[in-house]
């Protein structure tokens, strides 16, 4: 298994996007929002699907990435273990950013650091080479970071052992922060078992200038919806407003999401996506930057949000 | 970044350096690498500012301030995402301030939390008073593109056979799990009561974060600080209570090991919505691992609920929430007709109190026919392995 966001991986999440999008929108017979599409994109069982209670209904899931990092990840992986498989079911991968110290700068902070946690590094990388995880070196970058670089791709689906996995909403991918044993059974092999969330729609006009950052957009949703005021939603942003942000500061947006108890947060594709995923350094992008464009483009209208949160 | 350091480039040009300490965190090695290429982390440093490793740091608590005195109080600012009491250094007394990084950049410059950099004058090396310009837009993509790096990715072994999982035996941070012991087919028995919780109850009370995160993946040593933030019914004492085996008042985790030790399992009574918070495993698998059978409350968070049934702790609420004030701190409890256990269905269980009276009361689940086979096999993990071992 490629651990790869892989254009075959792409084509393949698209090709049961559509399927299931269509199946599901024949049963509930009403517009669904991008977030929408993408979870009914994921389920495991459309056939069975019926139009799910916000709040209320549990759904049964089918993630397309699983990411680990070194605090949370060893007992997932310890878990894992227990299952006596051999290989892990889904591409996944360890990311070696918590455990480092802030002293002094970062030549002396990292060596310290391999020095202190030596055994959880080692323990974490044989582990991650036997059971088929990617495994990310201390020092290679923070987990949000590294997955948006390399592994995060619009409509797709991941979850994280960390509650600020939602980052990957900044290239449109619906990506939630789990627990450890939930990583571990999907891991395994077993579906993804979420309470249907309920949808949040920021529409963003005009444009930033001068000093004003995508920072200040979350920190002014933030004052409004309060830090349960997100719960158990999916926060979409649309609007023209959208596009004008880059990529990088939609995951900033995104991220904080969590702050407001976000299940997560996520924008639609666009220019801004497209010119990041086709200058990333790993090499087979470009393909996948075509396949997004042509199978996103369609599905990226927004429609049936309940409620509207108007910034600027 | 880019904008950031377009704020330090224009410091840089009036000779101009912070005037509080200005930590830098490259997102990655693809960012440190791309921003030394093209120039930023030495504009950067030249007004001053420490660059740190490409690791979470002190967006987590892995701040380290020896220089600050225990309880000084002091304010930060910061681009980072979280900012309640302690997250940065943890130190309660540290206020954070959240906000873009250029501006964050800007206030480094202007000294102060009040330096408005649309309005404010900063002075220059030769005197002159000038004010920031707002920082130009940034390209989307750096006009070299991102730099490429080496030895920070490790893939997957061809032959995994060939590699060994490496656990020191002796190690004070990780342990290999055990399984859990399958259901004995059994009836639980005059089990007694560990914890009778008093209102709120989370994960956190149940499993503290804190100093213990340096454990999580060492179960044994992790279960030292079960229920240790536990509010008790009978005391109102957090995190201890009466060891039935000594007449005793211990702290939760030794008498949980001492009736671990006797073969004893044991039973948690709890409050309403007990378990709210993280979705944190140990609070479920801590119990499990020092003998918990049972937990018993008015009402259960839902993630943790289902997390204690993965473990194999039989999770129940009272059918009558007010049975929850007829249980004594030296009852025993016994569940029967768990062989006949079904959804939907409710089970039966009696306090046996220490003046030899007995009570019954009913019990209510959530178990489906699926989650009736985790408790059954011990947990959750026990039927991956088990459907494992059949394939091969």
């Amino acid at each position: 298994m490629d651990i790869g966001t892989t254009p075959e991986l792409v084509s393949g999440v698209y090709k049961k996007l559509e399927e299931n999008v269509s199946k599901y929108r024949k049963t509930i017979n009403r517009p669904l929002t991008l977030a929408e599409k993408i979870l009914a994109g994921h389920l495991e069982d459309i056939d069975t699907s019926k139009d799910f209670e916000p709040g209320k209904s549990y759904v049964f899931l089918k993630p397309d990435r699983v990411a680990l990092q070194d605090v949370t990840g060893q007992m997932v992986i310890l878990q894992f273990m227990q299952s006596g498989l051999k290989r892990v079911a889904l591409p996944s991968t360890v990311h070696c950013d918590h455990l480092i110290q802030a002293k002094v700068g970062s030549v002396e902070d990292t060596r310290l650091a391999l020095d202190e946690n030596s055994e959880v590094y080692k323990f974490l990388e044989s582990a991650s080479r036997k059971f088929g995880l990617g495994f990310w070196r201390p020092g290679a970058g923070i987990i949000h970071q590294v997955v948006l670089e390399n592994y995060a791709f619009p409509g797709g689906l991941m979850i994280g052992t960390d509650s600020h996995t939602p980052n990957a909403g900044g290239l449109g991918m619906v990506a939630v922060g789990v627990g450890g044993l939930d990583a571990a059974e999907v891991m395994a092999g077993f579906p993804w078992e979420l309470l249907y969330p309920k949808k949040i729609g920021i529409n963003l006009k005009g444009e930033l200038n001068g000093w004003t950052a995508p920072k200040d957009i979350i920190l002014y949703v933030a004052s409004k919806l309060t830090v349960s005021g997100g719960t158990n939603s999916i926060v979409e942003y649309f609007g023209p407003g959208a596009r004008t942000i880059s990529c990088t500061g939609k995951a900033t947006i995104t991220n904080m999401g969590a702050e407001i108890g976000a299940t997560c947060s996520l924008f639609p594709y666009d220019e801004k996506m497209e010119a990041i995923l086709g200058r990333q350094a790993v090499k087979r992008l470009p393909t996948l930057q075509m396949l997004t464009r042509n199978h996103l483009l369609p599905i990226r209208m927004l429609s049936n949000i309940q409620k509207n949160i108007l910034i600027k | 970044m880019t904008r950031a350091a377009n704020v330090a480039e224009q410091a840089k040009a009036k000779g101009l350096k912070v005037k509080i300490p200005l930590l830098v965190t490259p997102g990655s090695e693809q960012i440190r690498a791309t921003i030394e290429r093209d120039g930023q982390m030495e504009t950067l440093q030249q007004v001053g500012a420490t660059v740190l490793a490409n690791a979470c740091g002190p967006c987590i608590g892995q701040w380290q301030r020896p220089e600050l005195k225990p309880g000084e109080p002091n304010t930060i600012i910061t681009s980072y995402n979280r900012n309640f009491p302690g997250r940065n250094d943890g130190r309660r007394e540290t206020m954070n301030f959240i906000g873009s990084p250029e501006l964050i950049v800007a206030l480094a410059l202007g000294g102060r939390l009040s330096f408005n950099p649309l309005k404010d004058q900063i002075t220059a090396s030769d005197g002159k008073k000038f004010t920031l310009e707002p920082p130009k837009k940034a390209p989307e993509v750096p006009l070299l593109g991102f730099q490429s790096v080496k030895d920070v990715y490790v893939p997957p072994s061809d032959i995994p056979d060939l590699v060994a999982v490496t656990i020191p035996g002796n190690s004070n941070r990780l342990q290999k799990l055990e399984p859990f012991a399958k259901w004995d087919g059994k009836d639980f028995v005059n089990l007694p009561i560990l914890l009778k919780a008093k209102g709120k109850c989370t994960t956190d009370h149940i499993s503290p974060a804190g100093s213990w995160l340096q454990f999580r993946g060492h179960l044994d040593k992790i279960s030292n600080n079960i229920f240790l933030g536990a509010v008790n019914a009978y005391n109102n004492e957090v995190g201890k209570g009466k060891n039935l085996l000594t007449g005793t008042i211990d702290a939760f985790p030794a008498i949980a090991r001492q009736y671990k030790d006797k073969g004893l399992r044991w039973v948690v009574i709890g409050d309403s919505n007990y378990g709210e918070g993280s979705s944190r495993e140990h609070a479920a698998m801590s119990p499990r691992y020092l003998g918990c059978a049972s937990v018993i409350v008015r009402s259960f968070a839902r993630i943790h609920e289902t997390n204690l049934k993965k473990q194999g702790v039989l999770a129940l609420t009272f059918a009558n929430p007010s049975d929850y004030d007829k249980i004594r701190e030296t009852d025993r409890i016994s569940i029967v007709g768990l062989s006949e256990i079904q959804p939907g269905k409710q089970l039966q269980a009696y306090i046996n109190h220490d003046d030899g009276t007995k009570e019954g009361m009913l019990l209510n689940h959530s178990y489906n026919n699926f989650q009736i086979k985790w408790f059954q096999a011990g947990s959750a993990l026990n039927i991956l392995r088990e459907r494992e071992n059949l394939l091969h």
